[in-house]
């Protein structure tokens, strides 16, 4: 079942010096219960498609066109107060800085009590702090009933971010957005919280989109995966079929940049050239002026996301739709 | 955790201040021993009719005459009994005429302080949440705020209210025909105490215009300070969570962004608080307020240092309480600050 459809969203930055197109025309969907990763190198506009499935790109950015359906709804022609009802409690998200995320000055206890009232007037604050325990045993927080009381600067790095994936699990997501979630903790921890997501994911029958820049972690956890590049979705599919044979050049890119795989004789090859500016992105496909398999068309027509051969494989590249016709 | 932590903030600040009211007490001490011009000079004015025995004997009187190091010793061993001496001007005990004259500074300074936070804090989230021209207009005019000198703000509220409206008083603390048993010495308290409303009336309305003057140039400067913090915790990443966490607007502003920018406002108050209660010069003078302000420059200008001494002891201490209160008030809101040593 499709839990969110994203169809065609364009989110612009409205800045001084021109319109950044941070995402610019992507079309996706997340099935109900999946790992989705998305992945792309920093300023690719990933961690803005996140946050403009909850409508809280910050400003100057603006979604300028699209749609965004969740449960066959339209989310951007909600009002705000819809649209609040579903933030925290049908979708819910958790950020890169857990330290940065969560108010210094409230326990985190106090902060899932808000998160559950918010969203269920109905309950007592008491039980609500009795649930806040729970969520915090749940994500394997270690003396949780002493725990619900300290402030997050009593917390390490890794308890911090469980305590806010619990905030984040308060109200039974249907979807979780995980953007870039282990970035600030170090590679012992990151294995624990990815695992710790991927376990509750499976529990709870919620989807998580997972943005992210390391191609290790959407290998080891994700089922599909989408690869952006300059505002742009130009592959996605199941992650082993992408993984493997990816087909588009700027995924083989990123694949030969892998330390001990790919590339010539185990050596990390890298894309030559820099990423493009988005306030003026090159004509035609964004990635053809380091591509070193460009052809005629690809200065000129901008390639669309066509379906290959392979379960949801799709590519926005020029050389398979010569292959296709 | 908390109780600890006042205790031994309340304790260690306790502790702190014996040091620093001696050491004031023996700095003014010694300054005035190396100032131009005795008391005694300057208690008999220009009357010329007074013989230079008289002026011995009132040198005698006070210990004038003797040499420095044995006044300084004598005044070391007064002090340690917590008596900063004779009063020059009053013929009485300096810290007796120092404490009279308090109540009407402490007055002033809390209706200033209340001024000053009640235009503040609503200045300030407005200018910080609607941002754009009404941002622009709260700032600016806070600039102006905070570049009038008080008195001159003094001046411009005499001028409209006192003397072209002639709405309130613009001088002292209670309209002449009327008296008040002094149970505190705070004249609003004590006519609530007596039961007079019209001695509560006629107090109000003598201390609005001093509170203004004082008030809003600390106002001014609490605005912009809380607007800037405001701005920027509105920015941090734990807003956009709370957000994404799906509350309401009101709670993600009042309670986590407002609790968060006032934690470094809190400070900047107590200063202002500070300067309250040491006694404006200035805004006593205008209004003819019977403060410790004026009185501590009156007994500069006369020479009488035991005055002087007990009013900036007095003042220190008052900073010390204030920066006690601003330190209980982060204990209290902000837990990063607990537990520490």
């Amino acid at each position: 079942m499709t839990l969110l459809e994203i169809r065609d969203l364009k989110v612009y930055y409205y800045a001084f010096d021109g319109v950044v197109k941070a995402v610019d025309g992507v079309s996706l969907e997340l099935e109900s219960g999946e790992f989705f990763g998305l992945i792309g190198e920093s300023g690719c506009g990933k961690s803005t498609l996140g946050n403009a499935i909850l409508r809280l790109v910050p400003p100057p950015g603006r979604v300028a066109g699209g749609s965004i359906y969740f449960q066959g709804e339209d989310i951007l022609q909600l009002p705000e107060d819809r649209m609040r009802e579903i933030r925290g409690d049908r979708i819910s998200m958790i950020f890169q800085d857990p330290t940065a995320a969560l108010d210094p000055v409230y326990t985190i206890g106090d902060q899932i009590v808000e998160t559950i009232l918010a969203h269920n007037p109905e309950v007592s604050r008491k039980d609500a702090e009795a649930r806040a325990i729970e969520l915090l045993k749940l994500v394997g927080i270690p003396g949780a009933e002493a725990r619900v009381h300290e402030y997050p600067h009593q917390f390490s790095g890794g308890m911090r971010q469980r305590a806010v994936i619990a905030i984040a699990l308060a109200n039974n997501p249907e979807l979780l957005i995980a953007d870039e979630p282990t970035t600030n903790l170090d590679v012992t921890i990151e294995a624990q919280i990815l695992t710790l997501l991927d376990e509750l994911r499976r529990k709870l029958n919620m989807s998580i989109l997972l943005i992210t820049h390391n191609i290790g972690i959407v290998a080891e956890y994700t089922d599909r995966v989408g690869v952006m590049y300059a505002g742009k979705l130009v592959e996605v599919g199941r992650t082993v079929d992408v993984l493997t044979d990816p087909k588009h050049p700027y995924t083989r890119g990123l694949l030969g940049a892998i330390p001990g795989r790919g590339g010539r004789k185990g050596r990390v090859t890298e894309i030559p050239g820099t990423v493009p500016n988005l306030a003026n992105p090159p004509p035609g496909c964004r990635f053809h002026p380091r591509c070193p398999r460009r052809f005629d068309p690809c200065d000129q027509e901008e390639p669309a996301l066509v379906p290959l051969p392979g379960e949801g494989r799709m590519v926005a590249c020029h050389l398979y739709r010569r292959l296709e016709s | 955790m908390l109780d600890s932590d006042l205790l031994r903030l309340i304790g260690r600040r306790i502790v702190g201040l014996i040091p620093v009211m001696f050491g004031i007490a023996i700095i003014v001490f010694l300054v005035f021993s190396f100032v131009p011009g005795d008391p005694v000079t300057m208690l008999i004015g220009k009357q010329s009719d007074v013989s230079e025995e008289f002026i011995q004997q009132l040198r005698h009187k006070y210990g004038l005459d003797r040499p420095l190091y044995v006044r300084f010793f004598y005044f070391l061993r007064q002090l340690i009994h917590g008596d900063v001496g004779i009063s020059y001007q009053f013929n009485r005990p300096a810290l007796e005429v120092v404490l009279e004259r308090l109540p009407a500074t402490v007055e002033l300074a809390f209706f200033a302080l209340a001024v000053a936070i009640v235009i503040a804090i609503p200045a300030g989230i407005f200018a910080a949440l609607k941002g754009g021209a009404v941002d622009r207009g709260i700032v600016g005019l806070s600039v102006v705020g905070f570049s009038m000198p008080n008195f001159w703000i003094a001046m411009l509220l005499i001028l409209v209210f006192g003397t072209t409206l002639k709405v309130l008083p613009i001088s002292g603390r209670l309209d002449v025909t009327l008296t008040v048993e002094r149970v505190t010495g705070f004249y609003i308290l004590d006519g609530i105490l007596a039961g007079d409303w019209e001695v509560v009336r006629s107090a109000l309305s003598h201390i609005i215009l001093p509170a203004l003057s004082l008030g809003i140039p600390a106002a001014a400067l609490i605005v912009r300070l809380l607007r800037n913090n405001l701005i920027s915790v509105l920015g941090a990443e734990f807003i956009r969570a709370a957000r994404a966490r799906g509350l309401r607007e009101s709670a993600v502003i009042y309670k986590h962004a407002l609790r968060n920018a006032l934690i470094p406002t809190i400070n900047i108050v107590a200063l202002q608080l500070g300067f309250f209660l040491t006694g404006s010069f200035f805004v006593e003078t205008v209004f003819a307020w019977p403060g410790m302000g004026r009185l501590a420059v009156d007994a500069i200008y006369a020479r009488d240092y035991p005055v002087v001494i007990a009013a900036v002891m007095i003042s220190a201490l008052f900073f010390v309480l204030s920066n006690l209160l601003a330190d209980i008030l982060i204990l209290v809101t902000d837990p990063r600050t607990r537990g520490v040593r």
